[in-house]
């Protein structure tokens, strides 16, 4: 079973879901998904906000910041240029309380689709710093056009501010008649207007930061369309100012704009420290929500997903869906809407399972799902888990980081395995999980791949065991005329033999001469992690002089109890005097664990033994989802995607 | 892809939407409008920032202690700075319409008295009168009364500006 349903979440949420679904479906089916104004509700909400900083720019040219010509420098834009400056005046009021309105639609979906918490409580908290200084700025703008909303506006923040200790009632004594109100606070609410959005601005950018490929643009016909219609309302229902502010009167009613002063009807009937105490705390409880439970995600945990076809493992965060998480690394994945409507998004998952967000029941169908298909813009990782999915058209390969590192050691193992050490460059850090692998690159290009035989660590010292090949070109240089202090070029980590720690089952680790190195690479980590379960290493070589890290295999024995230690030799020589398992490797295993099917295996060696194993133990009752090789890929029964890598030994068989 | 609904409903539907949206804005953007004021009222406003009367007098400082400070530090006279709480009372046509009694700003207790108060009241003919004790002893040392015609909507501000000889009233 691929998926494990919708999520169970909370009725108020789930009644908001059904409500936005059922909305969406409508949209869907009459704009299409590529234009459905849900789907681009933070694009939207950007877009408006650049139609407020150009008409606003405008209107700017022909303000005068002074008590006597600002209420006339901005009556005059809409009569004495009603087409020009009228319009981008209505205009910028409507697109300012559209931005209001958007952003309580996006906030609002993002709550009930729960795509605020984990990694997204970056996006969340910015998300509310900007509705504030949207707000912020919205409200100052009013102040601007010096009419009664503008004077019931200054007078009434300062009375709000006033009640706070340290102004102490002062700022509404600048507003006790109109002798008090002087030039420079036009100047001052200028500064501000253009100060906020100039913040807004840079929060927008701080914003998407953390959403990988976020659109910040809507489609055209979105744009065009919203253009549109708030040209037509400005040109039926123009903004006006009301009659100047006079603070000798106060007149019986204000038109009122609801979308961004609801909290000023509240100042006088409530108290402002009342409206204080209700602003703070709802910004407080805003800020925290992405950490309060609300039935939504606690289930979900940070995993890893292997793509084989990028060669890629990438750590998931909880609640992640696998559509950021693949854009963040820059797969090109294909994708639209982003939240489950348009289908475009599909992925395999070949192993491990998801929780799906809801989505349009046409995006996705029960046979898809059934099959393990899944949408990976509403799909969040249970466990480590791989996919496979078809990359956007005309995407070119994912490019791998590239480093250098220094030999920093040369030892002879065995007559035929020698250990290199490397060191990072200073400057460069270099993490893999255990049981990854490098590409080296020869001086021609060329590629040679070896996993590491260890673990990360901070230090950035990479080991790699390498077999002598005959005719081998990387391990020629290696054996013949490698000098400590030389650089070599690599790129990497890549590969996703790695251990998948969300499993309790006993592990059979199944090495195969040098495919020891990224067993060994694994069992260092999970010893450095304490990880308990139950693990034994079946290392089949040919003879005793094979086995090329015994002590070391006998200091985890000493140490480690959940450890234990097989070899197994195929051809002994007369001087080993051994005693112990000979015979084929899988033979031998199998002659132990008849049945496997509550082990999980790792396997690395050349490709046939890999191949064997799969086919093999799972006739033993192994489930395939449990057998792991180092073929770059999770799944055993998959042809390998690079067959010049010789697994783990080293140099490619054409090397 | 979605299944699209049959042409004409196909337009329609975004027609009604961008209609909505659009009237949602158009309407809520002006009304319904914010009542401030109700009919036939004015306003009275009370604004003043007054430093009361220093609460303590000045005290000689006696030898023994000034020898203790250094010789350029020496004040023949401790001056606490803590000022005394200003206290206004405003009547209207002999009711009593506001009591205040604001303490001085600052951590020393040594700043002015601010008080910011906006009153709505029945516009028409009217009394006022207005009491200040800003000393220790809180007794009212000064007062002024006016009678005024207000009219709807119109303003009346009372500061206290020492400057002036006390209470100001000021109509719009």
């Amino acid at each position: 079973m691929i998926d494990k349903g919708n999520l169970q979440l909370k009725p108020l949420t789930t009644t908001g879901q059904k409500i936005f679904l059922a909305l969406e479906n409508l949209f869907n089916r009459s704009f299409g998904e590529a234009l459905n104004p849900f789907y681009f509700l933070g694009a939207i909400a950007n877009f408006l906000f650049w139609i407020i900083v150009f008409s606003g720019l405008y209107l700017y040219i022909f303000f005068e910041t002074s008590v006597v010509h600002a209420y006339a420098s901005v009556q005059a834009l809409s009569q004495t240029q009603p087409y020009v400056g009228g319009l981008l005046r209505s205009l910028h009021r409507y697109a300012s309380d559209a931005l209001v309105l958007v952003i309580a639609l996006h906030m609002t979906r993002h709550v009930v689709f729960n795509r605020y918490q984990g990694l997204r409580w970056f996006s969340w908290v910015s998300g509310i710093l900007i509705l504030w200084l949207t707000y912020a700025s919205g409200i100052n703008g009013y102040m601007l056009a010096w009419d009664r909303l503008s004077q019931f506006l200054v007078t009434t923040t300062a009375q709000w501010f006033d009640a706070l200790p340290i102004l102490g009632g002062a700022m509404a004594r600048n507003f006790i008649s109109n002798a008090q109100v002087s030039d420079r606070m036009f100047s001052l609410l200028s500064f501000i207007h253009i100060g906020l959005p100039l913040c807004l601005m840079t929060l927008l950018w701080v914003h998407t930061q953390r959403i990988p490929s976020a659109r910040t643009i809507p489609p055209r016909g979105l744009m065009y369309g919203l253009l549109l219609s708030l040209s037509v309302l400005s040109v039926i229902k123009p903004a006006f100012s009301q009659s100047q502010a006079d603070m000798g009167i106060v007149v019986e009613t204000v038109a009122f704009d609801w979308f961004y002063l609801p909290i000023y009807a509240l100042i006088e009937p409530w108290g402002p420290i009342t409206v204080w105490l209700l602003l703070l705390g709802s910004t407080a409880l805003l800020v925290a929500m992405p950490w309060i439970y609300l039935g939504t995600s606690k289930h979900l945990k940070s995993a890893r997903m292997a793509v084989p076809q990028d060669d890629r493992l990438i750590s998931l965060y909880a609640g992640e869906t696998l559509l950021d998480a693949g854009l963040r690394v820059g797969l090109p994945m294909p994708f639209e809407c982003r939240n489950g409507g348009c289908g475009l998004c599909k992925c395999t998952v070949t192993h491990g399972e998801v929780s799906l967000l809801p989505y349009q029941a046409w995006a996705l169908s029960t046979q898809e799902r059934a099959s393990g298909i899944t949408l990976m813009c509403c799909a969040q990782a249970l466990g480590d888990l791989e996919i496979s999915y078809l990359p956007q058209e005309g995407t070119a390969p994912l490019a791998i980081h590239r480093y250098t590192a220094r030999v920093t050691s040369l030892a002879a193992l065995s007559t035929h395995v020698m250990l290199v050490g490397l060191q990072m460059d200073s400057g460069s850090r270099l993490v893999f999980q255990a049981g990854q692998y490098i590409n080296i690159i020869l001086s021609d290009g060329a590629k040679r791949s070896f996993s590491f035989a260890n673990a990360c660590t901070d230090s950035g010292y990479i080991e790699l065991h390498v077999a002598r090949v005959r005719g081998g070109r990387f391990s020629s240089w290696v054996f013949d005329r490698m000098v400590v202090g030389e650089l070599i070029e690599f790129e990497g980590p890549v590969g996703s033999f790695t251990l998948r720690e969300n499993s309790d089952k006993p592990i059979i680790f199944v090495a195969g001469a040098t495919g020891f190195a990224p067993v060994k690479s694994i069992l260092e980590h999970a010893f450095e992690t304490g990880i308990q379960r139950p693990m034994v290493l079946y290392w089949g070589v040919r003879s005793q002089q094979d086995l090329y890290l015994l002590k070391q295999v006998e200091h985890w024995l000493a140490m480690h109890k959940h450890f234990s230690f097989i070899p197994v030799l195929s051809a002994p020589l007369a001087q080993d005097n051994w005693t112990g398992r000979t015979g084929a490797l899988l033979e031998a295993i199998l002659a132990d664990y008849p049945d496997l099917s509550a082990y999980q295996v790792y396997a690395c060696g050349s490709v046939r033994m890999a191949q064997s194993a799969q086919t093999s133990f799972e006739k033993h009752g192994l489930m395939a989802s449990e057998c792991f090789s180092d073929a770059f890929h999770l799944a055993p029964q998959a042809t390998l995607h690079d067959p010049s890598r010789s697994l783990a030994m080293g140099e490619a068989p054409h090397g | 892809m979605a299944e699209l609904f049959a042409k004409p409903l196909r337009y329609a539907i975004p027609f009604t939407v961008s209609g909505l949206f659009c009237a949602l804005l158009g309407i809520f953007s002006t009304s319904p409008a914010y009542r401030q004021l109700g009919q036939q009222e004015a306003v009275l406003t009370l604004s003043f920032s007054h430093s009361g009367q220093l609460k303590y007098s000045c005290n000689p400082i006696d030898a023994k202690a000034l020898s203790k400070l250094q010789p350029y530090m020496r004040p023949k006279m401790d001056c606490p700075r803590e000022r005394a709480v200003v206290s206004v009372e405003i009547d209207m046509d002999q009711q009593a319409l506001y009591r205040v009694a604001t303490p001085p700003q600052g951590l020393q207790v040594d700043g002015p008295a601010t008080v910011y108060r906006k009153l709505n009241i029945p516009a028409g003919h009217h009394h006022f009168s207005a009491r200040l004790a800003d000393s220790a002893d809180g007794v009212f040392h000064d007062a002024k009364d006016i009678e005024v015609d207000l009219l709807p909507g119109q303003v009346m501000v009372i500061d206290f500006l020492t400057g002036r000889g006390g209470f100001v009233f000021s109509i719009g």
